[in-house]
């Protein structure tokens, strides 16, 4: 999943060992919840130069769905 | 004999910062904090404080209440999980400062739920009737140990001290503590942690910066609170052979306004009675329950009252205990 994956792993503190897929929904990431979901959204904003506006961070978006909004 | 509580104190550092103040994060994301935790405003200790210095204000407030010498204290139970040191006891300096010549004093970590488990250990160290007068001080500024740039936790704590005397009476006294019920499960110790700076990962090792800084899975921390709080409070009232609608308080730990509500709910036991602080004070951590205690005993008489107490914080701990006062 490249750098989202890296984003996603750093923000949420991920070890390897768990699995990102392009078909991982945020809602299954350890710690997603609506005060984490700030920090994933802070965090793209300074990885991607990405103001909050240009993408939609909701429990059912798939990894790969985000990853088109942010290549967008 | 049993033991009673006579008296409480707390001291809160500052003045109070409101969530607007939190700039770091995003101005449209700000009003998420009090919606979801009910969490307006919290203190930080300020540069130079320590937890001793938080602790020593709050055991002087408690003990001038009573009009009680410290030089007649027998111990000195000290809750924290920020210490001011590893070693030695951060009760050992509210000792000293309180010239408590004849106390031995020392430290207890039970994380969130440390004032009660350190109420419940006085209750029984004054039961075996070798001690008279006990002092149960609680104290932490996790504004230490937040990472700033997280908006998971670092809006929801806030700094501040609490303390209790309980002392002996007569087993027939109309106060008292009157049943507890206190569990420990540390198949979850790692839902809730500061991961560096202990002997499992000293700070020299660490890779990542952020293992220095507090760590919580919220959903799962939600549910095991709402759960076990409400396992210990319905426990306690058996023990204690009451009805909900005896309390004339519930006092939570004051870790979210709606795990305290959905608590008092499950337990059958009015909001009205519920007790919380936590938008003023955020969660203070171990020195919350005792917090909001003291200031509802300073808001209303507290003579007459049946209280249940109940907490749940890392470990994972949690219980309750009813007293009468």
């Amino acid at each position: 999943m490249g750098k989202l994956g890296q984003v996603i792993r750093s923000t949420f503190g991920l070890d390897a060992s768990f699995l990102l897929t392009a078909q991982t929904q945020l809602k299954e990431i350890p710690g997603w919840d609506s005060m984490n979901s700030v920090n994933l959204e802070l965090s793209i904003n300074a990885e991607y130069g990405l103001d909050s506006s240009n993408f939609t961070l909701t429990d059912e978006t798939t990894l790969k769905e985000l990853a088109t909004q942010l290549n967008q | 004999m049993k033991a009673a509580l006579i008296s409480t104190g707390s001291w809160v550092p500052g003045d109070p910062i409101p969530n607007s103040a939190l700039t770091q994060f995003p101005a449209e994301r700000l009003p998420l904090i009090q919606q979801k935790t009910g969490i307006a405003f919290r203190h930080y200790a300020g540069p130079g404080e320590t937890t001793s210095d938080l602790a020593l204000k709050a055991a002087q407030r408690c003990l001038a209440k009573a009009g009680f010498p410290a030089g007649q204290l027998d111990a000195i139970l000290l809750t924290t999980s920020t210490p001011d040191r590893l070693i030695p006891a951060t009760a050992t300096s509210v000792q000293a400062a309180l010239g408590a010549s004849q106390a031995f004093a020392f430290d207890l970590n039970s994380v969130c739920s440390g004032s009660l488990f350190a109420l419940h250990v006085a209750d029984c160290m004054l039961r075996a009737g070798v001690y008279q007068n006990i002092l149960v001080v609680s104290a932490d500024i996790y504004s230490r140990f937040l990472d700033p740039q997280d908006f998971a936790t670092y809006p929801y704590f806030g700094d501040g001290a609490s303390a209790a005397l309980l002392s002996t009476v007569p087993d027939d006294a109309p106060v008292g503590f009157a049943a507890a019920y206190l569990r420990s499960d540390g198949r979850g110790a790692e839902l809730i942690q500061i991961p560096a700076g202990g002997a499992r990962l000293p700070h020299a090792r660490m890779k990542n910066p952020r293992d220095a800084f507090f760590k919580m899975d919220g959903r799962a921390v939600y549910e095991f609170a709402v759960t076990k709080g409400t396992e210990a409070v319905q426990m306690t009232l058996a023990r204690a052979g009451l009805q909900p609608a005896d309390l004339d308080w519930l006092i939570p730990h004051q870790a979210n306004q709606f795990i305290c509500e959905e608590i008092a709910r499950r337990c059958g036991v009015g909001v009205e009675k519920l007790v919380t602080n936590l938008a003023r004070r955020g969660n203070t951590a171990s020195a919350s329950l005792l917090l909001a205690l003291d200031e509802m005993r300073d808001q209303a008489d507290p003579a007459g009252r049946t209280i249940c107490l109940v907490a749940f914080g890392g470990g994972l701990s949690y219980g309750a205990m009813v007293l009468r006062t």
